[in-house]
This record gives structure tokens, C-alpha cells and sequence, in this order.
């Protein structure tokens, strides 16, 4: 009997396990497609992984644009219960600190999902790691940072809303700051809670490469704040300011201003956003007579000391009237170029031929792209000689009849003054992927030889005239040689001269060995209105803070922290090194002046010990030496009757010269 | 039937007894593994979080420390003034330290 119930249980367990068995089958064979179908599509999400945009920086290392790993909650309503609601609106005050009224009055509106947090900080996100509430989710919502807001705004550009370069380096290298996008196939429950995540179907996002810049963030700044300043003391509406190094093409600093905030690029219009220094040409003015001047002298067709006839300041040259701001009957080549004469330089333009001036000019990159790698450059426009009227020779040679874009006009003048060579101006140092390994190198691409060695020489030494005795003298430095062009131009409006001005300054230093070229471009000042007074101060003042950043730049040790206009040096006009070294150093004669002959005891101070000896020696007196160094002062006073063979104490000391460095 | 002896059937439920906990030994395994995964995958994404906040850090120090800042706010905001020795700057010409030269050399030669 016993047995007979075992084998009835027995036999039911088997049924049931084969019951379940065909059902298994019935599952996971029969049905297995379709119910895979139904669980993926409900269970299983592909998920994109979005890269994390490559980093930006200066060419010291400083991040001027990075990633914010910001996150936006959201709440879908239908789901939350109102006992969610509430904990949800608690929790989220105590993280985020606002009330918990503003989130339950959040949750009252009509919409079915609600944006409750946007952009939360990464951080704060993660202490609400663990919270859980039905119909809570966030997504992911990086943020591009500038972290110095408006600096260097024209060179980085900036990111739209899909996170994709829209100007700038950020365009220009949107393919390699972008990165890789990555999936990975989640898992989530009923409620929407993620259950795992599938390792075999994931691929990792690849992050962007990190762009190295050649400019120098202190520099950008102090370009920055100064082109500032010289617009609103000299009432203009924009300006415009580029720093090269010219024996590289390396960009140190470029700035427009008016700039703008690329972290709130909306906010501004597109005026503000577009970069000017390669998008906007103008017609030069007397910057341009250095290139006119640089052929003459390549060819040899004038010397320096060579006379000009500039006619008074007023000339009729076929038809149409040349004029001077600075009136002058008769100048040398040089003063010609010193006191910017339109006249003189559109007389001596006439010895080129065409086609050779405009083979130069060509050469010099004018008319065609500089490569930069910054977008929308233009190439400027420079007529072939076949377009040229019987004028146009004498204006291109003051800077009338073509227009260049200002990175054009630096570049060119870099080949001016650098030895003689087209350097490609360069904006980016090396990139690199996100584990450091150098994925580009940039290095200094030689375009061409423009002009000989010795012209950029020459060029080098008259553009340092200019500021010396010229009209670039209010861009004279008290403790560095610079050199320079001032230019003034009139600017088209609507296709006629209207009446405002571009103010401009091209300078270099030091002069001897250049490392550091700038212009200056001021739109329209209504005060000053001439380069020479409008923009060369401006670059005076960013040239003098460069100095102070970085006084490697003229051959300085750093802790010297030379200034140009602060009180860390004393005017050489006010100390004279070679008086100074003079008056310790004493020639023969001075000493041989003396004999023992002489009856009365010479002034022995500031003289140097071997100096004084020689003379108490000379005076056949004994001596005896406190210290070493200068003679500061002696037991025979001078003036005093000299006794032969008498002791002349001499007390000594070391002379010091805080900071001296001797040239 | 001999007594004491067991039915195929026992051995069979035993069978099977074995298999469901190796099946359910093997489920409770792949839920640790998904476990294990998904606390992967959320480490990794708090690493990243946490890089990110270094970069943002970095950044930070960067613009505060930064010198021009320093100076400005300390002459701007707190009037200070920049204390420094007195510095020269010393030009002194070929020719001239080549007149030294000269005249030491005929002094003391």
C-alpha cells in the first residue's frame, strides 16, 4: 500500500518535471526567438557612450577649455506617487540647497516628464548615487568650460549644443577633439533600473586628443586688458592685437576686442564672435611702406643716405594727389621711411618693375592664405599687374590699392625682420591622445627666403630708427631696443573713404635679435586718430608687461623682474654703468700723474686698492689696507701736507651692485 | 524487487535533484557576475566623475595661482605694494670694457 502511494507521488513529481521540461522546451526552443525578441526590446537597451572632448591648452600647460561631467534629472510624473514625490523633493533640497517647495511646485506642472535639475555638478550627482524613487532618471549633459571666460576667446571658439566645434581651434579641430563614441548594451528592470550591463557588447568611448596651443595665456592677457584700455582712451570702437614669434611663425597671443564669452556664446552677436585677425581685411597705410622699402633696398635700387624730393607734402602724380602728414622739402631714403613720407616712397616705388614688386609682395604672402589653422581666413586681395592702373604701383607702396588680413601683415613683417624668411604662423604646439603620447608635433614650416639676409638686417635697423627718431616714438622702451612702423589708413565704408581711420603699429623686440613681433590695429579712434599716437603707446604698454612676464625675452634672468614702467630698475639715463665703471677703474695716466714730487695727499676714495697702492707707492709713502675692494676712506685726509715715508691707513670695501648685469 | 535495494526512479528524482541546484547554483553565479558588472560599470563611471572633478581641480589652481592674478588683487584690492631691491640695469659698452681691458692689462702686465 505504501509502496503503491510512493510510486502515485513518484509518478506525479515526474510529470510535473516533465510538464515543466516541455514547457522548458516550449520556451526556450519553440518560442525561444520571438520571447527573446519581446525581453531584449523590454530588458536590453544599447546605450551610446559619449567621449569626453580632448582638453585644450596653453603652451605652458594651463587649461584654457575643459569638460564638466554635469548631469540633468528628470522626473517622469506618472510615475511618481506622491509619496515619491515628497522624498524625492526632500532629498533633492538637502543636496542641491534650494526648498523643497520649488521642487514640489515643479512637480505640479502638466508636462509628464519635468527637467527637476539641470546640469548638476558630476559631485553632487554622486551623492545621489544610491537614491532610488519610481520615475527618477538622470542623463548624462557635459558642459564645455572656458575656464578664463572671454580670453583667448577668438582662438578657441567654441562648442554648440551637440557638443561639436562651431569656431576657433574647436572647429578647426572638431576631429580630433571629438573622440570616439562608445555602446554598451544595459539591462534594466520593470521600473526602469539598470540590472547589469552586457561586457561582450561593450565598446568604451574614446576620448578626444588634448590640443596644445603655441599662445601664452599671461601674454593673451596682457594683450587683452591693454587693447581694452587703449579703446576706451582712445574711443574706439574695436581693436585688434597679434604677437608672433618670428623666428618660429609660433602665435603667442591674438585678440580681437570687442570679444566675447564663448561659455555664453548666445549672448553675443555675430560681430563679436567673428575673429577678425583672419577673417576681415583692410588696406594697411604706411605699415606696408617696409615692403615697398625691403624690395628697394634687395635690389639695390636706392641706398639709405640718398636724397628724395617730397615735393613740401603735396604731389601731383598723374592725375591724382599724394600727400604727407609730416611736411618735408627734401628727406633721405631713411628719413623718408622715418617720417613715413607717402610722397618719397611712392617716388622711389617707381624704380621696381611690376612684375618684380609684385613677385615680392607675393612672396612675402600677400594675396593668399597663411594655412593658419584657425577657419574662415581670408586671402586678401592683391591685384596681378595686368590689373594695375598707372597708380596703383606708388599707392601699393604706401599701403593704398590692396588689402591684407592683419595675421598676414604680422607674418610678413616676421620675414622682415626674423633674416629673411616666410615662416608658416603656427597655432598649435602638439597634440596629444588622452594617455599623453604625442599624436602631432608641430615645428616650424619655412615657406621661403623673401629677402637676403642683409636686407632683413638693414630692414631691422631702419624699422628700430622708426621708433628712435621717427614717428614710432611713443613706442620707445626705456631698456629695450625696439623697432616699428606706424601706419594710418583710412577705411572704406560702402565702397568710398569715409572718414574714420585704422590705427596701426607693427613692432618688434629687442631689435638686435627679435624675438617677439606685434601689431596693433585700432578701429577708428576718435581720439589721436594717427598709429603713432593711438596705437603705438598701446603696444608700448603690452611690450613693457611682456618684458615683465618673461624677461627671457630680451636676455634677462627671470628673478630680475624687469619692468618697463615700475620701480624695479633705475633709468639708465640716471645711472651711467660706464661713469660708474669708470670711476673705479682709473686709466695709467691718472695714476701716472702722480710722483714724489707731489707734496700734497690725493682724494684716494672710490679708487680701487691696487689703484691706491700704486699711488702711495708712487708718493713713496708706506700703507697699510683694512678690507679689500674700493678705498672707502684714508687716515692722511686729502689736501694734507704729504711726509715721505709716513703710513696712510686705507679702509676698503667691497662694492655690490644689486642686479647688475653688464652688456 | 530485492529489498533494500533502490528504484531507478530514486535514482532518477536524485538526478534531477542535483540538477536543479546546479542550475540554480549557476543562476545564483550569473547574478553575482551581473552584480559584479553592473558595480564595474558604476565604479568606472564614479572613477571618471572623479577624474573629471580632478581636471575641474586642476584648472582651479591653476587660475588662482596664477600671478598676474595674485599681483592684481594685491595692488587692485588690497593696495599693497610690490617690494623690491633696488634693481640696475648696467649698459656698458663693448668699446669701453674693452678700454678697461686695455688699461689693466698695461697696468699690471
Amino acid at each position: 500500500m505504501n509502496n503503491s502511494r510512493a510510486i502515485v507521488v513518484i509518478i506525479c513529481v515526474v510529470v510535473f518535471f516533465f510538464a515543466l521540461i516541455f514547457k522548458l522546451f516550449d520556451i526556450q526552443i519553440i518560442k525561444s526567438e520571438e520571447l527573446k525578441y519581446y525581453a531584449e526590446r523590454q530588458q536590453m537597451k544599447l546605450e551610446k557612450i559619449a567621449p569626453e572632448r580632448g582638453l585644450i591648452y596653453d603652451s605652458d600647460e594651463v587649461l584654457l577649455a575643459y569638460n564638466k561631467n554635469d548631469v540633468s534629472f528628470y522626473l517622469d510624473l506618472r510615475m511618481a506617487s506622491k509619496d515619491d514625490r515628497r522624498k524625492i523633493a526632500e532629498k533633492f533640497s538637502s543636496v542641491f540647497g534650494k526648498s523643497r517647495h520649488y521642487y514640489l511646485k515643479l512637480m505640479n506642472q502638466t508636462p509628464k516628464t519635468i527637467c527637476i535639475e539641470k546640469k548638476a555638478p558630476g559631485e553632487k550627482a554622486l551623492l545621489l548615487k544610491n537614491f532610488k524613487a519610481a520615475g527618477l532618471f538622470l542623463r548624462e549633459d557635459p558642459t564645455r568650460v572656458y575656464h578664463y571666460k572671454n580670453l583667448a576667446s577668438h582662438v578657441l571658439g567654441y562648442s554648440g549644443q551637440n557638443y561639436s566645434g562651431v569656431n576657433g581651434i574647436e572647429r578647426s579641430f572638431n576631429d580630433l577633439l571629438k573622440g570616439e563614441e562608445g555602446i554598451r548594451l544595459v539591462e534594466r528592470n520593470a521600473v526602469g533600473d539598470v540590472i547589469t550591463y552586457s561586457e561582450e557588447e561593450t565598446r568604451e568611448a574614446v576620448p578626444g586628443d588634448n590640443i596644445y596651443l603655441t599662445i601664452k595665456r599671461s601674454f593673451q592677457n596682457a594683450l587683452e586688458e591693454e587693447l581694452e584700455k587703449g579703446i576706451s582712451e582712445f574711443d574706439a570702437s574695436s581693436a585688434i592685437g597679434i604677437m608672433m614669434n618670428p623666428n618660429t611663425g609660433e602665435i603667442l597671443a591674438l585678440a580681437n576686442i570687442n570679444d566675447y564669452d564663448p561659455n555664453t556664446y548666445w549672448d553675443f552677436s555675430d560681430e563679436a564672435r567673428r575673429n577678425k585677425t583672419v577673417t576681415d581685411t583692410y588696406e594697411p597705410g604706411s605699415t606696408f611702406k617696409s615692403f615697398t622699402l625691403a624690395v628697394l633696398l634687395d635690389q639695390k635700387l636706392c641706398n639709405e643716405s640718398e636724397i628724395v624730393n617730397v615735393e613740401n607734402g603735396n604731389y601731383k602724380f598723374r592725375n591724382a594727389n599724394i600727400s604727407d602728414t609730416h611736411k618735408f622739402e627734401r628727406l633721405t631714403v631713411k628719413g623718408v621711411f622715418e617720417q613715413s613720407s607717402n610722397i618719397g616712397i611712392a617716388k622711389l616705388s617707381q624704380r621696381i618693375e611690376d612684375e618684380l614688386f609684385y613677385k615680392y609682395l607675393r612672396g612675402f604672402g600677400f594675396g593668399n592664405y597663411t594655412t593658419l589653422n584657425l577657419p574662415g581666413e581670408v586671402k586678401g586681395n592683391l591685384k596681378k599687374p595686368t590689373e594695375w592702373s598707372g597708380l596703383t604701383k606708388a599707392f601699393i607702396s604706401f599701403g593704398y590699392e590692396i588689402s591684407v588680413t592683419p595675421i598676414q601683415l604680422v607674418t610678413a613683417y616676421s620675414a622682415i625682420v626674423n633674416g629673411g624668411i616666410l615662416y608658416k604662423p603656427q597655432i598649435v604646439k602638439k597634440i596629444t591622445n588622452a594617455h599623453g603620447d604625442i599624436v602631432i608635433n608641430s615645428e616650424s614650416k619655412e615657406v621661403r627666403r623673401v629677402i637676403s639676409e642683409k636686407t632683413s638686417e638693414r630692414m631691422s635697423s631702419l624699422l628700430k630708427s622708426v621708433v628712435d627718431n621717427g614717428t614710432g616714438k611713443r613706442a620707445k622702451l626705456d631698456y629695450v631696443s625696439v623697432g616699428g612702423k606706424t601706419g594710418t589708413s583710412k577705411k572704406i565704408v560702402d565702397g568710398k573713404y569715409s572718414s574714420n581711420y585704422n590705427s596701426s603699429f607693427v613692432g618688434f623686440f629687442p631689435a638686435e635679435n627679435p624675438q617677439v613681433v606685434c601689431l596693433i590695429l585700432v578701429n577708428s579712434p576718435n581720439v589721436g586718430k594717427y598709429g603713432g599716437l593711438v596705437a603705438a603707446p598701446i603696444f608700448k604698454k603690452v611690450a613693457g608687461r611682456l618684458i615683465g612676464l618673461e624677461p627671457d625675452l630680451i636676455g634677462l634672468p627671470k628673478e630680475l623682474h624687469m619692468t618697463n614702467e615700475d620701480y624695479d630698475f633705475v633709468s639708465t639715463s640716471n645711472y651711467s654703468g660706464d661713469n660708474h665703471l669708470s670711476s673705479i677703474v682709473k686709466k695709467p695716466e691718472e695714476i701716472q700723474k702722480f710722483s714724489s714730487k707731489t707734496t700734497v695727499m690725493p682724494q684716494l676714495k672710490d679708487y680701487s686698492l691696487r689703484d691706491a697702492i700704486m699711488i702711495l707707492t708712487r708718493l713713496e709713502m708706506k700703507y697699510k689696507v683694512r678690507g679689500s675692494g674700493v678705498v672707502v676712506s684714508q687716515s692722511i685726509l686729502p689736501g694734507n701736507k704729504i711726509i715721505k715715508g709716513s703710513t696712510c691707513v686705507l679702509e676698503c670695501k667691497e662694492v655690490t651692485v644689486p642686479g647688475t648685469i653688464v652688456y | 524487487m530485492k529489498k533494500g535495494s533502490k528504484p531507478l526512479i530514486f535514482s532518477m528524482l536524485f538526478l534531477l535533484i542535483v540538477y536543479s541546484m546546479l542550475i540554480l547554483g549557476y543562476v545564483a553565479v550569473k547574478q553575482e557576475c551581473e552584480l559584479l558588472t553592473k558595480e564595474k560599470f558604476e565604479n568606472q563611471k564614479t572613477l571618471d566623475s572623479k577624474l573629471n572633478e580632478q581636471v575641474n581641480l586642476i584648472a582651479d589652481v591653476q587660475l588662482y595661482s596664477s600671478e598676474e592674478r595674485i599681483v592684481k588683487i594685491a595692488s587692485e584690492e588690497l593696495n599693497m605694494i610690490k617690494r623690491t631691491e633696488l634693481q640696475i640695469l648696467l649698459k656698458v659698452s663693448k668699446e669701453k670694457i674693452k678700454d678697461v681691458k686695455e688699461a689693466l692689462g698695461e697696468k699690471y702686465e
